[in-house]
């Protein structure tokens, strides 16, 4: 997996490279509009990650010429001009999605997860870990080739803690992603608990290999037993 | 009042009261010119009866008016000397048609050939006073039917036609918006004072418009230039966080630390939201159903508020449509159930009522009446609730400010806040 990353602030570019290799993708990069441009001449990615706001040029010029050139990379715009007006263009001009900084690094992968998983084949869209196996365009979830009942929000959480397995998921960024745009700001993310708590029963309950791990003043890791 | 109806009030006052105070002054001019006139007959057909009656021999006396229109009686000497030429009004009775007429009076002595003093008395014609003034009145009217006609062709086609450039200008002024930089020149006019209006106005918009576009590139900086060290420092933490070999002690002063982080992020993002629903920058407008909004809120709040034990009561009496923006209506309605849920006692309840011209979000609470000036200030705190920026209603007075809605704050054991529909003004002018 291929991913160029265009950011011209060297601290974003050096945390989104590193958390990306931890993830085992390829990372390149480009710190300004040309050299952005060269490499989406030159090559092919199965993700690039765009800032807006670049010293030489405008990122969404860079996506309008991408789509002159009829490429099919996934596109995930990062910008912290939070303008539901560049969100809007962007989307337009088929970008994927659209993610306003600050971001949690969770969420980023999250994204980019999703991005990439929709390019694939129906075969590939299976998200496995140990004996947990879910189909997310289904939303079925099976444990040992069994079903489990989820509701939409044990769901979307099973696939955002699987998706971030292995690293702490803080309840921020949980409530974001699931509750959407209107829980955030709120800081009191407490009543996440609650389904946490119904979806760890429910796992332990078919003996999945997979737990959730509270930690303590972060928020929740996906652990394999 | 349109203006044109407010010129021609007044226009309508000034010409009656002209038109009046003239026909009241013509009307006696005429009579006393027509009195005149009778008077100065009267006195010829005098002269020409004297003469003739001077030459009689004998002076027959007459003590009826038959057809000669006079009447003469001899009088003593003394009596005769000290009557004066007297013209005045009086009724005769006619015999003929059984009826008084008016008739103007000519009373006179003269001294006959024979030596005798007589007093002579003659009439004119019938003076018909009362008609004459009814003619006049009605001719007056006419005149002034005629007037009014005038003023109204002069209100509507010239006036209108003067004022053309003034109500350009009003609806240019009504359709301005700032933030749709579609700014267009007005059309050229030849009245000086029109022109000189046009060039104000337009000077004083591009101003705006020029401050409108800095302030906007300001905001748009600032938020980009604190969001990304911000954005830095959350990720670095996280990835930090991460590390195995971190104590949970530590961890969770990561996590402590990452949070206030997450609060700086979410104040710097109210303010600019703040600053942005100010600066209108919210600009396409649809008809918002905000029944549809509230049901999807309730919604999403829902988990939140069961944590919270907080029943979410909702009654609906009729849909509120308001034309506005919909991304403000949500945050408007978000920020005011948030504000209710984080406000309100364990195990409380949370009402809204729909209505088709407001709506009210209500939650009981132990703490007193807020005191209203206070309520909608930014950072103003009535308590340390987690989970509370103090920005939240300032937002929703901002929000109604900007889109035309009126807020009120009641208190009566709990918070009640209602939003409700202000009238238009703009809407009946042109």
């Amino acid at each position: 997996m291929k991913i160029l990353v265009v950011e011209d602030e060297p601290e974003m570019m050096g945390l989104i490279k590193q958390f990306l290799e931890d993830e085992n993708y390829v990372v390149e990069e480009a710190s300004d509009f040309q050299s952005g441009l060269d490499k989406i001449i030159s090559y092919d990615y199965d993700c690039i990650l765009l800032d807006i706001m670049l010293p030489d040029g405008n990122g969404l010029d860079l996506l309008q010429e991408l789509k002159n050139m009829d490429k099919a990379d996934s596109v995930i715009i990062i910008s912290a001009k939070d303008s539901l007006n560049d969100k809007i263009k962007g989307l337009d001009l088929g970008a994927d999605d659209y993610l306003a900084k600050p971001f949690h690094i969770a969420e980023l992968n999250s994204r980019i997860k999703s991005v990439i998983r929709r390019k694939k084949s129906d075969g590939f869209r299976l998200l496995k870990l140990e004996n947990v196996s879910i189909n997310i365009e289904e939303r079925l979830v099976q444990v040992n080739g069994q079903l489990i009942d989820l509701n939409r929000k044990e769901f979307d959480i099973l696939v955002f803690l699987m998706t971030n397995k292995s690293r702490i998921v803080s309840k921020s960024a949980l409530a974001e992603n699931i509750w959407g745009d209107y829980i955030d700001q709120s800081n009191d993310f407490d009543f996440i608990y609650s389904q946490i708590k119904n979806l760890r029963k429910k796992l332990r309950n078919y003996k999945a290999d997979v737990d959730i791990n509270t930690v303590y003043g972060m928020g929740y890791k996906l652990s394999i037993k | 009042m349109k203006l044109l109806n407010h010129t021609l009030l007044f226009l309508s006052l000034i010409l009656f009261t002209t038109v009046g105070l003239w026909a009241f002054l013509f009307n006696s001019q005429l009579l006393r010119q027509v009195k005149t006139t009778i008077d100065k007959g009267l006195e010829n057909y005098k002269i020409v009866i004297i003469d003739k009656l001077k030459d009689d021999s004998v002076v027959i006396e007459q003590e009826v008016f038959l057809d000669n229109n006079y009447i003469v009686k001899s009088v003593s000497e003394d009596y005769a000397l000290q009557v004066r030429d007297t013209y005045k009004d009086t009724l005769i009775f006619s015999n003929l048609k059984n009826t008084s007429y008016q008739v103007r009076l000519l009373t006179t002595a003269f001294i006959a050939a024979d030596g005798n003093y007589y007093e002579m008395k003659i009439i004119s014609n019938e003076l018909d006073k009362g008609e004459l003034v009814s003619k006049i009145i009605i001719s007056l009217l006419w005149l002034f039917l005629f007037l009014f006609v005038g003023t109204l062709l002069v209100n509507n086609f010239v006036l209108k036609n003067t004022w053309k450039p003034f109500y350009e200008v009003l609806i240019y002024l009504n359709d301005f918006r700032l933030d749709k930089s579609t700014y267009r020149e007005l059309s050229e006019t030849r009245i000086q004072e029109f022109s000189l209006l046009n060039e104000s106005i337009q000077n004083l918009l591009k101003t705006n418009v020029d401050i409108y576009n800095s302030q906007k590139q300001f905001i748009e900086n600032a938020s980009h230039e604190f969001q990304t060290p911000l954005a830095i420092g959350i990720n670095k933490l996280e990835l930090l966080a991460g590390d195995d070999n971190l104590h949970a002690e530590q961890t969770e002063k990561i996590g402590e630390i990452i949070e206030a982080f997450q609060r700086i992020s979410g104040l710097n993002k109210s303010l600019l939201l703040l600053s942005k629903i100010e600066n209108k920058q919210f600009s396409s407008e649809e008809l918002v159903n905000f029944d549809e909004i509230f049901c999807k809120i309730i919604h999403d709040f829902l988990d939140f508020s069961d944590f919270q034990k907080i029943k979410i009561k909702y009654f609906k009496e009729d849909t509120c449509l308001y034309k506005m923006n919909k991304d403000l209506a949500e945050i408007l309605a978000m920020n005011l159930v948030k504000n209710a849920i984080i406000h309100n006692q364990q195990g409380g309840e949370l009402i809204i009522r729909m209505e088709s011209r407001s709506f009210t979000v209500e939650n009981p609470s132990d703490g007193p009446k807020i005191s209203t000036d206070k309520l909608f200030k930014r950072f103003n705190k009535s308590s340390n609730k987690k989970g509370s920026t103090g920005l939240g209603l300032a937002i929703v007075k901002a929000i109604t400010d900007v889109v035309g809605l009126s807020i009120s704050y009641t208190y009566c054991n709990r918070h009640i806040f209602k939003v409700s529909k202000a009238d238009k003004i703009f809407s009946s002018i042109l």
